[in-house]
């Protein structure tokens, strides 16, 4: 059994690398799309509108019950049957197996998003969204300037734990061909045997990763508790009072 | 769209029990939650054990603690699996695919649990923990009697969530070749080819039931009220 | 005291680990005489040769033959579907003893695996729609190929016919999907494998299995092994050489590629293939 961690300077290191930088990619993009359809969803559940609800329970639950892997392998296969032509198209040309993933995390993450961004703006008190719409702000900057700056303080750690959960599954997406970092792997144990090597070095990039996220979190919803901090001394602009 | 082709009695057969009434071999839902169950017990004993290290004050108790819960939380569950099925065999021991799959969502969700135990140990008031010290209990036994029973209602709803998961997490097997609900849907896909939609979204209806009725079956235990008239016939 | 625990537990290391080293240097048709189980890594999604059947039971061309191998060595066998991103590790860990699962005979694989004598030759050729237009490989300018992503075609295309794009998939039955649902316009590899699929897709008039102007290449099938283990590699190709001269290999061939199955192939289509055979 010899192991030999100098070949990660080589060859297989230059193929983790590459997986890295897709593994980067695909988080990127589902994490951009997933917080548009969560913010989305999240703030039309908690305005109440009733006859969204449903669909709106519907996809929270759905994503909550059933496995990311599957829902990766649901998109892959019938993308072509449920897209509109133009779209199916735009998503082979953009790289199929990558759209198709980044289409399944941002849909799976976007309903956890959804709940996080219902829970912070559950956090505040709805008399402040009254009184702005009362004072004539309209829906959209009532939400800007009131409600969500506020609701940021809750969002934000909450908001980390699903980004590394994202990043997490993003190593989901090498079921449908995608070569990110875990598909590496295999590559590499199958062609140079170098697995061990190949396995120990990937984790360390995953716990980086992760952790260095967790850590940009933790700093962000520091610097804002900073700001709440201190705004408290000055007269908030709306009170509920 | 052709739900008659997917609906058969053989492929629902497959999907339930994979081939175990044709030669022998389990699979499908049976050995998703033949896995999901056995690696659920692990699991919570991990998280248990772990979780009072976690809250306890001994450094070298704590310590390792964390560190096995940050690892695990940290990295992805696949390479987990990976670890266990495709490492051990370079040292001589070779471990199953279900093996290595329960071994990989046990130690996983250990770490997960670890903290809601943390988090349902914190809940319990310092008086009562104190009282017992005071009535001469040592730290364990007030651990077990004192601490985990009054904390389990708390955690009941936490855990359940982190069950659910587990369950998803099984999904994960096919990727080592185990016939598993996802691996025989899968098959069948491929066999059938132009039904992918039908095909996968009874694979959703399967693991969307399975879960409900886990989170159903513990909010039936959360009421503490019938939890007594189900268990201890009070 | 700890050092008499370190030392017991450093010795108790070494002993398993050389005990593994003596170990590996059995033979594996010794092992699985002993076992009684021959663990072969076969397809299971490739129509004909290696696949499922309704009730899950494995079946093909290679199947037949791999039964019967067993049969002749008085063993039972155990069957790992194998695909090619994986099929390599899973020998090499001693989780299966042969892989019988298309695998064509290259050089380059021939430095990580041993072969045995080849059990049929199989020119490669493309599947493509039947309103493509696509005669040849000339054809591909410009168009989107699908293949295999360990297939000897990923790196054998773009050397004939640079201006086509190559897109991998994890499996032929994927490739042959894009293939239908139009995110690839041609599929390159072994004219079974396209033949097997395209008989087993819903609308096999759909398509059209380019003859001798689509043929780009060729390959041997081998049984893969581990390496250096001249015993085995002698044992099977022995019995491979004994199922083609007492005529199993043309009962398999004729049930499920020739003229008692729905492809109605002859050996002609596998530029009349004959294996080696070694005289006594």
């Amino acid at each position: 059994m010899n192991l030999d961690f100098s070949v990660l300077w080589g060859e297989p290191g230059r193929l983790i690398v590459q997986g890295l930088v897709m593994t980067l990619k695909l988080s990127a993009w589902s994490l951009l799309f997933a917080s548009i359809i969560g913010l989305f969803f999240g703030t039309v559940r908690w305005l109440g509108i009733r006859w969204l609800e449903p669909i709106c329970w519907f996809y929270v639950e759905f994503s909550r019950n059933t496995p990311p892997v599957v829902q990766i392998l649901f998109w892959y296969f019938s993308a072509s049957y449920i897209l509109p032509h133009w779209m199916f198209l735009e998503l082979r040309d953009f790289g199929y197996e990558f759209g198709a993933a980044v289409l399944a995390l941002s849909i799976y993450h976007g309903a956890f998003v959804a709940e996080v961004i219902r829970a912070g703006l559950n956090s505040i008190q709805k008399g402040q969204y009254e009184a702005s719409r009362a004072l004539g702000l309209g829906l959209t900057q009532s939400l800007r300037f009131v409600v969500l700056p506020q609701a940021t303080r809750v969002i934000v750690p909450l908001l980390t734990n699903e980004a590394t959960g994202l990043i997490k599954n993003t190593s989901l997406a090498m079921a449908i061909g995608v070569v990110e970092m875990t598909y590496q792997y295999k590559n590499i144990d199958n062609f140079m045997f170098r697995g061990v090597e190949a396995l120990t070095a990937i984790t360390v990039i995953y716990l980086v990763l992760c952790l260095a996220t967790s850590g940009v979190g933790a700093l962000l919803s520091w610097h804002l508790s900073k700001h709440a901090r201190g705004r408290a001394t000055r007269r908030p602009v709306l009170t509920s009072e | 769209m052709s739900w008659e082709q997917v609906w058969t009695a053989a492929n629902w057969e497959r999907l339930l029990v994979g081939d175990l009434f044709n030669t022998g071999q389990p699979g499908g839902l049976l050995v998703t939650l033949e896995i999901g169950l056995a690696a659920i017990l692990a699991g919570t004993l991990i998280g248990a054990v772990l979780g009072v290290m976690r809250s306890s004050e001994r450094r070298w108790l704590w310590i390792p603690a964390i560190l096995y819960i940050q690892t695990f939380r940290n990295v992805p569950l696949l390479i987990l699996v990976f670890w266990a099925f495709f490492v051990p065999p370079m040292f001589g021991v070779e471990l199953s695919q279900f093996t290595s799959v329960m071994l990989a969502i046990s130690l996983f969700t250990g770490a997960y649990i670890a903290e809601i135990v943390r988090g349902g140990i914190r809940s319990i008031a310092p008086g009562h923990i104190e009282a017992a010290r005071a009535l001469g209990m040592g730290r364990l036994q007030v651990t077990m009697w004192i601490v985990i029973p009054q904390a389990f209602f708390s955690m009941l709803p936490a855990l359940a969530g982190r069950y659910v998961v587990s369950i998803k997490n099984t999904s994960l097997a096919f990727l080592i070749g185990l016939a598993d609900l996802t691996e025989i849907g899968k098959q069948i896909g491929a066999r059938l080819m132009t039904a992918p939609i039908e095909i996968y979204l009874t694979l959703f209806l399967i693991y969307f039931v399975v879960n409900r009725g886990i989170s159903a079956a513990t909010r039936l235990l959360e009421s503490r009220e019938r939890f007594n008239a189900l268990f201890l016939h009070v | 005291m700890k050092l008499n625990m370190r030392s017991m537990l450093c010795g108790l290391l070494v002993a398993t680990v050389s005990s593994i080293a003596v170990a590996q240097e059995k033979s594996m048709i010794d092992e699985v005489k002993e076992r009684g189980v021959l663990r072969a890594g076969v397809k299971n999604d490739a129509p004909h040769l290696g696949f499922t059947d309704e009730k899950g039971q494995y079946a093909g061309f290679e199947i037949d033959l791999l039964n019967d191998l067993a049969r002749r060595l008085g063993v039972k066998v155990e069957y790992t579907p194998v695909k090619a991103s994986n099929r390599v590790q899973l020998l090499q860990q001693k989780r299966i003893d042969i892989i019988f699962a298309t695998v064509s005979h290259y050089r380059s694989r021939d430095q990580v695996v041993d072969y045995t004598v080849a059990y049929l030759y199989t020119p490669q050729t493309l599947l493509v729609r039947k309103d493509s237009g696509i005669k040849s490989v000339a054809d591909l300018a410009n168009k989107r190929v699908g293949a295999d992503a360990a297939a000897g075609s990923v790196k054998k295309i773009p050397k004939m016919q640079p201006k086509a794009t190559i897109q991998t998939f994890q499996g032929w039955p994927e490739a042959f999907f894009a293939l239908e649902r139009g995110t690839v316009d041609a599929v390159a590899t072994d004219n079974i494998i396209l033949a097997g699929l395209r008989a087993a897709s819903p609308d096999p008039s759909k398509y059209v299995l380019l003859g001798s102007q689509g043929i780009f290449s060729g390959g041997y099938y081998g049984v893969a092994l581990r390496q250096n283990d001249s015993k085995s590699r002698d044992t099977l190709n022995f019995l491979l050489q004994d199922q083609w001269v007492d005529g199993t290999w043309q009962k398999a061939f004729d049930k499920w590629l020739g003229k008692d199955s729905e492809l109605k192939m002859t050996l002609e289509d596998f530029d009349n293939f004959k294996m080696e055979i070694w005289d006594n």
